[in-house]
């Protein structure tokens, strides 16, 4: 419920200054005319459902880092930028139908110029909801050019049981580039008694270093890796999240505060930290991949944490 | 060459004399046991069994297959491609060391064996053991198909090994688990063997997990 009315409140302030339209009882926006594409790709429902695209490019401009390419077709907005610790761009992705459902297709590109900072969130949860057969789609390609940094930090991504979900995500980094991001799975809905007895959820998160393929993860959640050992072990919630570049000191720092907590792990490849983590819930995983990313922050990215507002809310 | 010796090859090859520490890896199977993850015989088979099927039938074998058509076929590039491919697909730092390690003792034995394109991978960071498992099995003239029915008895032999050590399992129940999934691995070479490239890669969230947690396990008998 509160999430749900968080994204209300923001696909109001969205929907000022553009056109409305209503499909299947959803308010939907217009979208935009693409401004430095010819191509008048203009995303309709279509039966199969929505097709919807987000291109975000950010630079480096006048001393600080500004929103120069900003284009979407279909229900997949950004809030204006704004910069509550100065140089770093911060940009809340929208969602306003606040739910994916069965042959919907989301892609999102982000592009972060040399010498920009980006940091990139979304204002709630995202959700997965039940397909009698159709696969839900999400593709994200993020790139980040030397001397710039990104954080990619989501809320989590709730999946209702019996959905088909399949999501991946690129990432590109150049020599030099810094990366925080993380995705968080929550799976059922446990309040609602719901466990993961159906559906399939495919996620795959490919990264490449200097255009070379460096780390490869594909997982296939159904009710059998649900519930086995080797999978979640019936936990509803998992995460992972990645640092780039990291070293032996901030392992060290991520392990220690790990301690003797269970379900959390961290590794060290190469230059590239992952940590992940299975909790019952959600919100726990969530605060824990906070406090890393706060930890991590000064010395991957190069700044203090600065919480986004939204988090708190 | 003839069959009878390629498989005599194949057993040497497979053989956990083989001089390379293949029994000192668990594959995260002993933080794994120390979490209470896998604590009776029925874990242990729900554990290995779901890594059978998720990341030796998904990564491993299908990328091992291209490896013995790429040496068959004398493509160094194609070598090093799926070394790199496979090396990615390794989710945890151990897990890396591992198959760099293996990789680089079995070329240094291969060199021994008579078999100088080893050589170079003695010391390749990008070595993994079935870059050279490979390698072997394509100058013996072991068939495909058999060699990677026998690169997943080997891994297989290794973590019931670790299995009995570490649950533990009595000596009985180990052979009983070893003859359970060891049914299974020519249904899954086959099923492997038909994967395209771009369905290659099976994570088992709960292995990267243990694995990059015995990284910091204070007590350990295990290298992975």
């Amino acid at each position: 419920m509160r999430l749900s009315l968080k994204a209300a409140s923001f696909k109001a302030s969205t929907i000022n200054g553009d056109i409305a339209f209503k499909i299947n009882g959803i308010t939907q926006l217009k979208p935009e005319i693409p401004e430095a594409s010819g191509i008048a790709n203009y995303a309709t429902p279509q039966p199969q459902g929505w097709q919807a695209q987000l291109d975000l490019g950010f630079e480096h401009q006048h001393g600080k880092t500004v929103l120069a390419h900003r284009r979407h077709l279909g229900p997949l907005t950004v809030q204006r930028p704004f910069y509550p610790e100065g140089e770093v761009c911060h940009v809340y992705v929208l969602h306003p139908p606040g739910g994916v459902v069965a042959g919907d297709c989301l892609a999102i590109n982000i592009n972060v110029a040399s010498h920009s900072k980006a940091l990139v969130t979304t204002p709630a949860a995202g959700k997965f909801y039940r397909s009698e057969g159709k696969q839900a789609r999400q593709r994200v390609v993020l790139s980040v050019a030397a001397a710039a940094s990104l954080e990619w930090l989501p809320q989590e991504t709730i999946v209702y049981e019996g959905a088909q979900v399949a999501s991946e995500v690129r990432l590109d980094l150049a020599v030099g580039a810094r990366f925080l991001g993380w995705e968080v799975l929550a799976l059922g809905r446990p309040a609602a008694q719901e466990g993961f007895t159906s559906g399939e959820i495919g996620m795959n998160w490919r990264i490449f270093r200097a255009g070379e393929l460096f780390y490869r993860e594909r997982l296939l959640i159904d009710a059998g890796a649900f519930a086995a050992n080797w999978g979640l072990n019936g936990h509803s919630a998992c995460g992972t999240l990645f640092a780039y570049p990291a070293n032996a000191a901030q392992l060290a720092a991520v392990q220690e505060l790990i301690g003797d907590s269970a379900g959390r792990g961290v590794t060290l490849l190469d230059d590239l930290l992952i940590c992940r983590a299975l909790d019952v819930r959600a919100d726990r995983l969530r605060d824990f991949f906070q406090d890393v990313w706060r930890l991590l922050r000064p010395e991957v990215i190069g700044r203090e944490a600065c919480a986004p507002r939204i988090w708190a809310t | 060459m003839g069959t009878d010796l390629s498989l005599l090859r194949l057993l040497q090859l497979v053989s956990p004399g083989l001089p390379i520490g293949m029994y000192s890896y668990s594959q995260g199977l002993e933080r794994a046991v120390d979490d209470g993850w896998v604590s009776t015989p029925d874990a242990a088979r729900e554990w290995i069994g779901g890594v059978l099927q998720t990341s030796m039938t998904r990564v491993d074998v299908p990328i091992l297959l291209r490896l013995l058509s790429a040496w068959q076929n004398q493509d160094l590039a194609a070598v090093t491609h799926w070394s790199q491919t496979l090396t990615a697909c390794r989710e945890t730092s151990e897990l890396r060391a591992e198959d760099r390690q293996t990789g680089q003792a079995l070329a240094k034995l291969l060199v021994k064996l008579d078999m100088p394109e080893a050589q170079a991978w003695q010391r390749q960071s990008e070595a993994t053991l079935a870059t050279v498992f490979s390698l072997a099995a394509v100058r013996w003239g072991i068939d495909p198909r058999l060699a990677a029915m026998g690169y997943v008895w080997g891994w297989l032999e290794n973590q019931v090994l670790c299995a009995v050590k570490l649950v533990p399992l009595g000596q009985v129940a180990g052979q009983q688990l070893l003859q359970a999934l060891a049914a299974q691995i020519p249904a899954q070479v086959d099923a492997a063997m038909s994967l395209d490239d771009d369905d290659i890669g099976g994570s088992a969230f709960g292995l990267a997990l243990a694995s990059s947690r015995h990284e910091m396990q204070y007590s350990r008998l295990f290298r992975s």
